[in-house]
């Protein structure tokens, strides 16, 4: 459940959800649709097209369903909607996650409900591509969703505390923490978080 | 209680990092696939960086310091 944190309505088909249940899976949603649950925002940085879904399940198992689902490569296309299942297991860098403690339900604009990324592990999940990738709107997505959470009841400060260290992040951590404080974020804390890497 | 908001966020790094090229390392396919759909991040892709689809960042994968 989502007690005191602050979930955006995701558009999910339908159609995707009955196939989760028929194949008596509990995905969880990763990746710019998750930062997208926990910011609100979709347009610009925040655009993203498909969905990640981590889960055992493999495309080969959705078109015999007879629901209209297409396999297109790693990819299944619902509703013209591409989804993609990123490999597992759950895990942010190194650190292997536990899909029902660091996972959360959610509404769908439906009124579905799926499984989504806690907030404190999207933005460690984030800053994961920051430090491996130098991706700069990860940083700028990272830092979104701490704007928008961090503040938020059920945010587990020491959760990412812990979380950071144990995957390598505690700097890039520490960097954005410092920039949550500030009354404007700066490039400079941008150019220095593609600088830091890992731990 | 944080004093940096969403919106401020948005206002500054958003142009800042829009203006500079993605570095998203990424499957060729799924690259194509997303292009198709109008991704707009992967427009701004170098896509010189490639990976295998699917795989997460890690330390292994990670592009080295300079």
């Amino acid at each position: 459940m989502t007690e005191g944190l602050k979930p955006h309505p995701l558009a999910v088909p339908h159609s995707l959800i009955v196939a989760f249940q028929r194949l008596k899976a509990r995905p969880v949603l990763v990746g710019g649709k998750a930062v997208q649950v926990w910011t609100g925002l979709q347009d610009g940085l925040f655009q993203t097209y498909d969905l990640d879904f981590v889960t055992s399940l493999r495309v080969e198992d959705f078109p015999a369903l007879g629901l209209g689902i297409e396999a297109s490569g790693r990819h299944v296309v619902v509703e013209g909607q591409p989804v993609e299942f990123p490999t597992g297991p759950l895990a942010v860098g190194d650190l292997q996650l536990d899909p029902e403690s660091d996972a959360v339900e959610i509404p769908t604009s439906a009124g579905d409900r799926i499984r989504c990324l806690r907030p404190e592990a999207c933005v460690l999940d984030r800053l994961a591509q920051v430090a491996a990738w130098k991706v700069a709107e990860a940083y700028t997505q990272a830092l979104a969703v701490a704007a928008a959470q961090v503040a938020q009841p059920g945010w587990d400060h020491a959760w990412i505390e812990e979380a950071s260290r144990k995957a390598g992040l505690r700097k890039l951590w520490s960097l954005l923490k410092q920039e949550l404080e500030r009354d404007l974020p700066t490039e400079g804390a941008l150019d220095e978080a593609l600088r830091l890497g890992w731990d | 209680m944080p004093r940096l908001t969403l919106a401020q966020v948005v206002a500054v790094l958003g142009p800042a990092a829009l203006a500079r090229p993605s570095r998203k390392p990424r499957d060729p396919m799924e690259r194509e696939l997303l292009a198709k759909g109008g991704d707009p991040t992967v427009l701004r892709e170098d896509t010189s960086l490639v990976r295998k689809a699917g795989d997460r960042p890690t330390r292994a994968n990670s592009i080295p310091k300079p």
